[in-house]
């Protein structure tokens, strides 16, 4: 054979359109796939076609009409061009194109070429590269046209004039592209109308012209065209590096209220995101979620307070690992959201998910079972709803406590919880039995306290009214004194005979309030 | 009252949910007695139906005995004496500190015993600087 394959070339058919409608949900992009669809551009005023599929196409859309003229046309979709969505497109794109080669150029928008030789072994000939290239564009939404050639330039003429996937042989250039129109070429206006009039309809037409005529009449760039007519283009890759921003948007038609409908919505997001992060073997462990809402202002003067909703709602999600499993992000959403609704109806979503690596866990053979870190999360999420995320203090509820480096008493931090092994320690290991632990009170139960000679000797709290059969202290601490949250506290360690036996409290006096407090109860 | 739907709740998510936990414990001691006799014994039978499907012990910590004939085994802890570190003469009065408790076991009850005469016995806990 001989074949030396050296390019491939991935290009999106109407780019804008696809780009457009590729974070719908299935269903929706299903029932669109046979109605007119046209992209609107320019001023609020007076917006114009951009970009139009096929269906419109044939309906007389044509890009430059306004959108009067368009919406003439029954059955008619009419969006706005979103360029962040284009860009999302084009960065789901490149990364679907760096999972086949490191060498990637984001040519132009919709355009990606890669340079794969050497890749045979990994992904089979160039045939089956291709077609799963085509498969995993189609995975982030995308239906491209992939071509494979010795050269660059005649890769992007192949799969702009052919559909679905392409090998040009090495040496058969030429007679692939001989019957390509003239419009796959790079032709600027003028050169499109001197090539028209001389009947030039095909490559092949130009490919066959005396070349000295043709730049006589056209320039250096003639020759240039006639070279990449023939398949004969020397253009040079320009690799680039893969995007490391993820983020898919949608810019929703009529503002969503209802929770159902936006958790649909996030779960095409997600499904999209999740498809780019596998496709670079990443997953991610925080993600965004910005909800554009649909505010209007409340213009009634005579109210005195207005409830001022932001327009704009983020909620930002940390994962303890890293995850890439779509149905644990979407019901870690649909908690979160359930916990915190937006308020308003949502008239724009993005998702946004740092990319982290992949998990690998290998178990231990003989260590004992954990929970699964996503269901766990899950699982934390749901208690998060019950319980609630933050205590009066602004600590949070569910998690695993930290005692952070401070002389206050209970000062401590609510992290995320995460099962490991290797933090297992026995109870009891450091002192060789059993400790005594303490059971905090939290806020601290207020008391009250009857002293003699500054050493209580009853007290009442709660249900428990009693006399003090032994008390140890005082033990007195203070803090932050050069702040708002000073502290100043006498302790005591208090034992209080109870009908079910002695119990032994640990009790303080706040000294700036001159109050008493239970603190807690040693078990 | 909100605590405790809180604590079943959170307690039935945890049950239901994600597994693999060693042991799975709920503490209602700092909940009043009164509030926890008030718990309907569907609450109990309820989470022993769930209970038995797990490979870990689930144990509640309540102030009184009220799982009845829903626990496979019923622990009565009682604190003993309270011992107070010995000062040194002349010392401050803040020198003398709890150093540990005793504490009384007594097995309750013990589904899989048809006799429930067990045993009282004694263990002590002591502070960690003790």
């Amino acid at each position: 054979m001989g074949l030396v394959m050296l390019f491939a070339c991935v290009f999106v058919p109407r780019f804008v359109v696809q780009a457009s409608l590729r974070c719908e949900p299935e269903e929706k992009r299903a029932a669109w796939s046979n109605r007119p669809v046209a992209i609107l551009d320019g001023p609020e005023s007076l917006p114009r076609v951009f970009a139009c599929n096929e269906r419109a196409q044939l309906a007389g859309i044509e890009p430059g009409i306004t959108k009067a003229q368009a919406a003439q046309c029954p059955d008619i979709i009419l969006r706005k061009r979103m360029r962040k969505q284009e860009q999302a497109a084009q960065d789901a794109l490149l990364d679907c194109a760096a999972e086949f080669s490191p060498k990637v150029e984001s040519t132009s928008q919709g355009v990606v070429s890669l340079d794969i030789e050497g890749t045979e072994g990994i992904f089979g000939p160039p045939q089956k590269l291709i077609r799963t290239l085509a498969h995993h564009a189609a995975r982030v939404g995308l239906e491209v046209n992939v071509a494979a050639a010795t050269n660059r330039d005649t890769t992007l003429l192949a799969a702009k004039g052919f559909t679905g996937t392409t090998v040009i042989q090495k040496g058969n250039e030429a007679d692939c592209l001989a019957q390509l129109p003239i419009d796959v070429l790079p032709l600027s206006q003028a050169q499109a109308e001197i090539l028209d009039a001389w009947g030039i309809r095909r490559c092949r037409d130009l490919a066959l012209l005396p070349p000295v005529p043709l730049v006589e009449r056209l320039g250096q760039a003639g020759l240039h065209l006639q070279r990449l007519a023939r398949g004969e283009g020397t253009g040079m890759l320009v690799p680039v590096d893969p995007p490391v921003r993820f983020e898919e948007s949608l810019e929703l038609e009529d503002p969503v209220e209802d929770l159902e409908s936006l958790v649909f919505i996030l779960n095409r997001l997600l499904e999209q995101l999740a498809a780019r992060l596998m496709a670079r073997s990443l997953a991610t462990d925080e993600i965004t979620l910005r909800l554009q809402l649909d505010v209007h202002e409340d213009r009634d003067t005579t109210k005195e307070q207005r409830t001022v909703v932001p327009d704009c709602w983020v909620r930002t999600l940390r994962l303890p690992v890293s995850m890439q499993n779509t149905k644990v992000l979407l019901k870690l959403l649909h908690l979160d959201l359930e916990q915190h609704r937006p308020g308003a109806a949502v008239k724009s979503v993005a998702i946004e998910a740092r990319p982290a690596r992949r998990r690998y866990t290998q178990a231990a053979l003989f260590a004992p079972d954990a929970p699964e870190p996503e269901r766990l999360e899950i699982t934390l999420a749901r208690i998060r709803g019950v319980v609630g995320e933050m205590d009066d203090q602004g600590r949070g509820k569910v998690g695993a406590a930290e005692v952070l480096k401070s002389h206050q008493s209970d000062d401590f931090r609510m992290t995320a919880f995460t099962p490991s092994d290797n933090k297992r320690v026995k109870a009891g290991d450091d002192t060789g039995g059993p400790s005594v632990t303490m059971s905090m009170f939290r806020p601290p139960l207020p008391a009250n306290v009857r002293c003699q000679t500054g050493k209580p000797i009853h007290i009442s709290f709660a249900e428990v009214s009693s006399a003090i059969v032994c008390a140890g202290g005082p033990w007195r601490t203070s803090g932050n004194w050069w702040k708002s949250e000073e502290w100043r506290r006498e302790e005591w360690d208090v034992a209080v005979q109870l009908a079910s036996g002695v119990g032994l409290y640990r009790i303080f006096r706040d000294l700036r309030q001159n109050a008493w407090f239970v603190e807690g109860l040693y078990d | 009252m909100k605590a405790l739907e809180q604590a079943f709740k959170a307690s039935d998510v945890l049950l239901q949910g994600s597994g693999g936990f060693g042991l799975i414990m709920v503490d209602l001691a700092g909940i009043s007695e009164r509030f926890v006799r008030k718990i309907p014994l569907t609450t109990w039978f309820r989470f022993r139906s769930v209970a038995e499907k797990l490979d870990a012990p689930l144990v509640f910590i309540a102030p009184c005995s009220v799982l009845g004939t829903c626990s496979s085994l019923t622990l009565t802890l009682s604190a003993g004496q309270i011992r107070w570190s010995v000062p040194a003469a002349g010392s401050p009065a803040h020198a003398r500190l709890p150093a540990g408790l005793d504490f009384q076991v007594e097995v309750a009850a013990r589904r899989s015993f048809k006799k429930p005469a067990q045993p009282v016995h004694s263990f002590s806990a002591q502070r960690r600087w003790a």
